[in-house]
C-alpha cells in the first residue's frame, strides 16, 4: 500500500485519526489490503500528508487494539491474519454506536416516530444481504 | 499651481524626512549667515563650506525620496507626475540654491566667494545613480570573526559599519588599503608644511566616520524588532547586566574611538596652548543648551516616555547633533579659532554623542528593565 | 520532563491605553503541536513575544521551561527555536555565514540537517540574506530553528509569506522534525486548514480573550454547533451549559457552540424539535466563536 492511497480531508466534519482508522477499515474489509500486507511507516504517512505523526499512531494504535493490525518485527505495521480479526458482537456493535446515535437523534430532529425508524432499517439491512 | 508646490513636495518627500530637511535647512541657513556677518575671515569660510557641503546632502536626500515616489508613480501610474516632480525640483533648487546665494550677497559684505559653490549643490540628484552604481559592484566576503564575545555579537547584529571583519578576509585587506590612500594627502600636508589644512583635513573626515557610524545605529534602532528579539533569546550573551553593558559598549564604543583617535591625530600633530579655563565652561554650558533647544524632535525623544516612534530621520538627526551645533561655537570665541579649539573641538564632539546618549537612558529607564532587549521601549 | 515547557497566567496588556490581552492563560503540554488561532490583530503576536520574554506584561506572570520569561538563562536559551513573523535579521550576511556564525552559539546544532535542507529548498549558501524572497527568508529562519534541535519551537505567522506548496513543505517539516522528536511547537496562525493537519490541541484568541483551548481529535466530538429556529430562541433559558458562543442570525434565530466532557449527553436544547444539530469543521467553528 501506498502512502497515496489514503485521503485526508481536513475541513471534513470527522477528526483525521478517525479518517485514517474509517479508510483503512474500509480498504481491509473489502479485501484491498490482504492479509500479511505492511503498511506504510507512520512517518511516510505524515510526511505524505503533511500531518501530525501522532496522529497516525493513533489511528494505527486504535487499529492495533482492534485486532484488524498488527506489529511484525522487520516489518512495522501488517494487517492481522483473518482469524485474529474475530470480534465479540458486543465489540462491533460498539462501532456501530456513533453512526446510531446520529440515527436516533436526526429522528427525533424530525419528528419522527420510533416504530417508522426501526422499520425502515429493516427493509435497508434485507436489501444490503 | 505654485502654491501646490509645497504641498507636492512634502508629499513626495514623506513626511519625516521633510520635517528632518526642514531643520536643517533654516537651522544650517541661519547659522551660517550669522557667522558669515561676524567679518571673520577663517569663520566666514567655514561657514560658507558648512552650507555648501549642507546644500549638497539635501539634494542627495532629495533625490533619493524623489526617486522613491517617481518609482510608486509609475507602477501605480499616477497623471500629471512629470509637473509635480518639475515643481518640486523648481522649488528645492529655489530654496537650496538660489535663495542662500541672494542671502548671502546681501547679510555678508566680505569673503562670500565660497558661496558661489553651492550651484553644484544639483550634483547631488546624481547621487543615488551613483549608489546603484557602487552597489552593483561584485560584494567582498567580511569573514567571520569566532571569539563570540557578547559586544562582538552584538556589533554582528548592528551590521554595516559596526560588524567586525575577520583578519583573513578580503574586507579586511580592502579597509587596510583605504586607510593607507586616506593617510596619504595627510601625511603630504603636514610634510609641505600646512598643517591647518591638515587639522580640515582630520576634522572632515571625522565628521563623515561619525555619519557612517550613526547611519547604521540609526538603521538598527528602527528596525530593532527583530534584531532584539534574536538578541534577547540568543544564549551566551549572558545576564541582564552585562548584555547591558554589552549593548552600550557595542553601540558607542566604535564610533567614539574612530573620532577620538582622529582627535589624538590632531593633537599631536599640532602645539599645545591651552586657554582660559572659563571660557570652556562657558563654551561647555552654551553647547549644552544648543543641544537640548536644537530641535523639537530631539527634546521630544528625550522627555516622552511614552512609546515614541522614532523614525529613522528623528534619529539620525539626532544622532547628529554635534555635528550640527558645532559651527555654532564659533561666533561665541573671542579670538580667532585656534588649533586648540579645533583639537578639543574634536574631543569634544565625540563626547557628546556619548553624553546624550547616556542621557537619553537614564531619562526613559531604559536601565531599570529586565533585560536591555525588550520591545516597545 | 516534568511540568508545562511553555505556560502564562493572567495576562493583562495595554498599548496606547486599548487592551490588547485581557487575563489570558494558556499552558503547553510537553510535545504537544499547539496552534494558536484569531483573527488578523487579535493579539496573537503579542501573546507570544509576552511569553518568550521579549515583550513586558502589565501583569500576569509567563513562564519557560521552569524559568520566568524575562530572566531565562543560558541552559533554556539553547533549547528554544523561535521564528518571527518578519525574520530580518543579519541581512547583510550570506546564508551560509549566517547560518554558521548562529550554529556557533548553539551546542546541539545539526549541520547536515541544515546542508540538507539548503538543498532540498535550492537556496544557495553563497545568497546575500538582503535579496532572497519573503518566502526563502521564512524558510532559513525555520531552518535555523530546527537546526538547534529545540525542545520548544514557536513560530509567529509562518505560513503568511508562503505560497500553498511552500506552505506544505513548512508543515511536512514541522510535523515530521518536531513530532518525532517530541518538541513541544507553538505556532500562531489564522490560516485553519493548516492547524487541522498538524496540530494537536488548538487555542482561539478572540477580543483579547481566550475563548477556546481544546484538543484536536476530540474537538469535533465534544464541541456541537446548534441552529436554534426563532421560536425556540425564545423559550430558551439565559445560558446553557457548556455554551461557547451565541450569535443572533438574520432571521431571529440562534446559532450556539455548546461543548461537552466526551462521552456526556449533549446539553438540553440538542434533540429537540426546531433544533438543528450539526458537527462543524474546525474553520466553521473558530468562525462561529470568532465573529
Amino acid at each position: 500500500m501506498n502512502p497515496e492511497d489514503l485521503s485526508i480531508r481536513p475541513g471534513a466534519a470527522e477528526p483525521i485519526y478517525r479518517q485514517i482508522v474509517e479508510q483503512l477499515r474500509r480498504l481491509i474489509a473489502s479485501k484491498q489490503l490482504s492479509s500479511g500486507e505492511s503498511l506504510p511507516s507512520v512517518r511516510d504517512v505524515a510526511g505524505q500528508h503533511a500531518i501530525n505523526p501522532m496522529t497516525v499512531s493513533r489511528a494505527y494504535g486504535l487499529l492495533e487494539l482492534e485486532g484488524l493490525l498488527e506489529r511484525q518485527r522487520g516489518k512495522g505495521m501488517v494487517v492481522a491474519a483473518s482469524r485474529r480479526r474475530l470480534q465479540t458482537d458486543d465489540r462491533r456493535l460498539e462501532q456501530l454506536e456513533p453512526g446510531l446515535t446520529d440515527i436516533v437523534r436526526q429522528a427525533r430532529e424530525l419528528g419522527l416516530a420510533d416504530r417508522l425508524v426501526v422499520e425502515r432499517l429493516k427493509v435497508l439491512l434485507e436489501r444490503e444481504k | 499651481m505654485i502654491s501646490a508646490a509645497p504641498r507636492e513636495l512634502l508629499a513626495t518627500f514623506g513626511a519625516d524626512h521633510a520635517a528632518m530637511l526642514c531643520i536643517f535647512y533654516v537651522y544650517g541657513l541661519g547659522s551660517a549667515l550669522l557667522i558669515g556677518s561676524l567679518e571673520v575671515p577663517a569663520a566666514v569660510n567655514l561657514a560658507t563650506g558648512m552650507w555648501v557641503a549642507g546644500s549638497l546632502a539635501t539634494m542627495t536626500v532629495a533625490a533619493v525620496a524623489i526617486g522613491r515616489f517617481t518609482l510608486s508613480a509609475r507602477v501605480l501610474r499616477l497623471p500629471g507626475c512629470g509637473r509635480v516632480l518639475f515643481r518640486s525640483y523648481a522649488l528645492l533648487l529655489t530654496l537650496i540654491v538660489i535663495i542662500p546665494i541672494a542671502l548671502f550677497r546681501i547679510f555678508i559684505p566680505e569673503g562670500r566667494e565660497l558661496i558661489w559653490a553651492t550651484l553644484a549643490a544639483p550634483l547631488g540628484l546624481l547621487c543615488p545613480k551613483l549608489m546603484k552604481f557602487v552597489r552593483s559592484l561584485p560584494r567582498l566576503e567580511g569573514g567571520i570573526p569566532s571569539n563570540g564575545l557578547p559586544t562582538e555579537t552584538i556589533r554582528m547584529y548592528i551590521g554595516r559599519a559596526f560588524a567586525p571583519v575577520s583578519f583573513a578576509s578580503a574586507a579586511f585587506k580592502l579597509r587596510i588599503l583605504s586607510l593607507v590612500f586616506w593617510s596619504v594627502p595627510l601625511l603630504l600636508t603636514v610634510a609641505n608644511g600646512r598643517p591647518r589644512a591638515a587639522q580640515w583635513y582630520l576634522a572632515i573626515t571625522a565628521i563623515l566616520v561619525w555619519l557612517w557610524f550613526m547611519n547604521a545605529l540609526a538603521q538598527f534602532i528602527q528596525c530593532r524588532d527583530a534584531s532584539f528579539a534574536e538578541l534577547a533569546l540568543l544564549p551566551g550573551l549572558g545576564h541582564p547586566r552585562s548584555q547591558r553593558w554589552a549593548l552600550y559598549c557595542a553601540a558607542l564604543a566604535p564610533p567614539l574611538l574612530a573620532c577620538s583617535l582622529l582627535a589624538a591625530i590632531s593633537l599631536i600633530l599640532m602645539s599645545w596652548k591651552p586657554d582660559a579655563a572659563d571660557q570652556i565652561l562657558l563654551h561647555g554650558l552654551i553647547l549644552l543648551f544648543l543641544l537640548l533647544a536644537g530641535a523639537g524632535v530631539v527634546t521630544a525623544q528625550l522627555f516622552r516616555k511614552d512609546r515614541t516612534r522614532l523614525t529613522r530621520s528623528g534619529l539620525l538627526l539626532q544622532l547628529s547633533m554635534p555635528i550640527y551645533i558645532w559651527p555654532s561655537l564659533l561666533p561665541l570665541s573671542q579670538h580667532s579659532p585656534s588649533w586648540f579649539k579645533y583639537t578639543i573641538l574634536g574631543l569634544l564632539f565625540a563626547g557628546m554623542g556619548g553624553v546624550a546618549i547616556v542621557a537619553w537612558i537614564q531619562l526613559r529607564k531604559l536601565a531599570r528593565l529586565p533585560h536591555p532587549f525588550l520591545d516597545g521601549t | 520532563m516534568g511540568g508545562s515547557p511553555l505556560r502564562c497566567e493572567g495576562i493583562f496588556k495595554r498599548y496606547d491605553g486599548n487592551v490588547v490581552l485581557n487575563d489570558v492563560s494558556l499552558s503547553l503540554l510537553p510535545g504537544a503541536i499547539f496552534g494558536l488561532v484569531g483573527r488578523n490583530g487579535a493579539g496573537k503576536t503579542t501573546l507570544i513575544q509576552i511569553l518568550l520574554g521579549l515583550l513586558q506584561a502589565d501583569s500576569g506572570s509567563a513562564v519557560v521551561m521552569d524559568e520566568p520569561a524575562l530572566a531565562m538563562t543560558d541552559a533554556s536559551k539553547r533549547r528554544l527555536g523561535y521564528v518571527p513573523q518578519q525574520p530580518e535579521t543579519l541581512g547583510w550576511m550570506h546564508v551560509g555565514d549566517m547560518l554558521n556564525f548562529v550554529g556557533d552559539f548553539y551546542p546541539m546544532w545539526d549541520q547536515p540537517y541544515v546542508e540538507d535542507c539548503l538543498k532540498r529548498w535550492s537556496i544557495a549558501p553563497s545568497r546575500p540574506l538582503s535579496k532572497l524572497s519573503p518566502g526563502e527568508r521564512q524558510r532559513i529562519a525555520l531552518i535555523r530553528a530546527l537546526a538547534i534541535r529545540p525542545q520548544l519551537l514557536v513560530l509567529d505567522e509562518p505560513a503568511a509569506a508562503l505560497d500553498p506548496v511552500a506552505r506544505r513543505d513548512l508543515l511536512r517539516e514541522l510535523a515530521l522534525r518536531a513530532g518525532e522528536s517530541g518538541t513541544t511547537v507553538l505556532f500562531s496562525t489564522h490560516i485553519v486548514s493548516d492547524l487541522e493537519r498538524v496540530a494537536s490541541h488548538v487555542a482561539c484568541l478572540h477580543h483579547h480573550k481566550m475563548v477556546l483551548i481544546a484538543p484536536m481529535d476530540d474537538l469535533k466530538e465534544t464541541h456541537a454547533l446548534l441552529q436554534v429556529n426563532s421560536d425556540m430562541a425564545e423559550q430558551l433559558p439565559g445560558k446553557l451549559p457548556g455554551e461557547l458562543s451565541r450569535r443572533r442570525r438574520s432571521d431571529g434565530g440562534l446559532s450556539i457552540i455548546v461543548v461537552r466532557d466526551s462521552g456526556a449527553v449533549w446539553p438540553a436544547p440538542a434533540g429537540e424539535a426546531g433544533v438543528q444539530f450539526e458537527s462543524p469543521g474546525l474553520e466553521d467553528l473558530i468562525i462561529e466563536l470568532t465573529s
